[in-house]
């Protein structure tokens, strides 16, 4: 066995194991010291990954991409549910949020993680089922001046297209430059982290919003 | 569940020639508020306009820009999670030489939007306006769709029935 048939066959034990980790029953250190098994995994990972750029192996380094965020989502669904058992709210849904967003550059990163659509749905039910329904915030500005992550050129003057790999990256849009607009009230945000946190109760109290507790007099 | 709106569309050429910008013979992209501005400093684009163009270019579909060169109309970032596409543009000449025409764009940004979609689970809500010249330099008609991905395939037909065809 060669050295990345090692690697593909840890990948394959720890995903299956930390799957099995999951569940809010699952034992906490467990799933604590599986977290750090995945750092260490996520490392390795990105060394094959820098390997196939090295070697101009496109095509690898997408599928290293791909490995890296579906370890990253797997990770930050376990500390979700380690978050919770902590009492952290806030927190279990920023890594909630991180799986969702892990996953998506996974899909978008190589063929290979298409099976992960199903796990992209039990990360959005797990969404619906766990968490309040919240409300969020969507600034609205003009782009003035962006830049390719991919090229670093203007992005209206470059071939590259914001969700599509790139010899293992996935292109972004970076605005330089913009102009505010507004900021909306939405139920369905671009960005899920930009959620109202607290709110008044009108009695000189704030409430925070997840778990409805007394914060402090405002 | 998704909503078409069928109506009359100003003449945009007219439009196009009192905000001294280019007219377009084939395919174009319009700003979002073309037809409420009366300074051309003040149009927008929806954000994805940039990446569309380049989706079109990348099928060898030849584009016509309005804008000419000392002229560049910002685009409107919005972050609520739906897409929205910029107003598509067909001429009357453009689309009696290519009948396909509207089919062929429609396509092409469906199944960008395929890709885009992808890893987002739930409803995949969109918004696209396409303006067909009817007569030239005359009758304009605008067909605005918003709904989830899978009802664009239909849009075609619905331009087709908008016109009378």
């Amino acid at each position: 066995m060669n050295e990345f048939e090692k690697y593909m066959e840890e990948y394959k034990s720890l995903t299956e194991k930390t799957k099995n980790l999951l569940f809010i029953t699952r034992d906490i250190n467990l799933q604590k010291s599986t977290i750090k098994e995945l750092d260490n995994l996520i490392d390795t990972t990105l060394r094959w990954k820098d390997y196939a750029i090295d070697e101009k192996d496109e095509n690898m380094a997408n599928q290293q991409l791909a490995f890296e965020h579906i370890l990253k989502a797997l990770q930050s669904e376990l500390t979700m549910w380690v978050n919770l058992k902590e009492n952290k709210m806030a927190m279990a849904w920023d890594n909630l949020v991180d799986a969702q967003s892990y996953i998506r550059t996974a899909i978008q990163a190589h063929e290979l993680a298409n099976s992960s659509e199903d796990y992209a749905q039990r990360l959005l039910n797990i969404e619906k089922l766990v968490f309040p329904p919240q409300t969020f915030n969507s600034p609205g500005y003009l782009v003035k001046q962006a830049k390719c992550s991919i090229c670093d050129k203007d992005y209206k003057n470059c071939n590259h297209i914001i969700g599509r790999p790139y010899m293992g990256e996935i292109c972004c849009r970076i605005v330089e430059e913009a102009e505010l607009l507004e900021i909306s009230v939405v139920d369905v945000p671009a960005d899920k982290k930009a959620r109202m946190e607290k709110i008044s109760d009108g009695k000189g109290n704030m409430i925070d919003l997840l778990t409805l507790k007394k914060l402090q007099e405002e | 569940m998704s909503k078409v709106n069928t109506s009359s569309f100003i003449n945009v050429r007219e439009k196009l020639k009192d905000l001294e910008l280019s007219q377009p013979q084939k395919l174009a992209f319009l700003p979002k508020n073309i037809n409420e501005v009366d300074d051309r400093e003040n149009l927008i684009y929806d954000s994805s306009v940039t990446t569309i163009k380049k989706i079109f270019h990348e099928k060898g579909i030849d584009l016509d820009e309005i804008e000419n060169d000392e002229l560049e109309i910002p685009e409107l970032q919005q972050n609520a999670f739906e897409w929205i596409g910029p107003i598509v543009f067909i001429s009357a000449s453009y689309y009696s030489q290519n009948p396909d025409a509207i089919n062929v764009a429609v396509g092409l940004i469906s199944d960008y939007l395929k890709d885009f979609f992808k890893g987002i689970p739930g409803s995949k809500k969109v918004k696209l306006s396409v303006v067909r010249e009817i007569k030239e330099d005359e009758e304009y008609t605008k067909i605005d769709y918003e709904g989830d991905l899978s009802g664009l395939s239909e849009l075609e037909n619905i331009i087709k029935a908008a016109s009378n065809e």
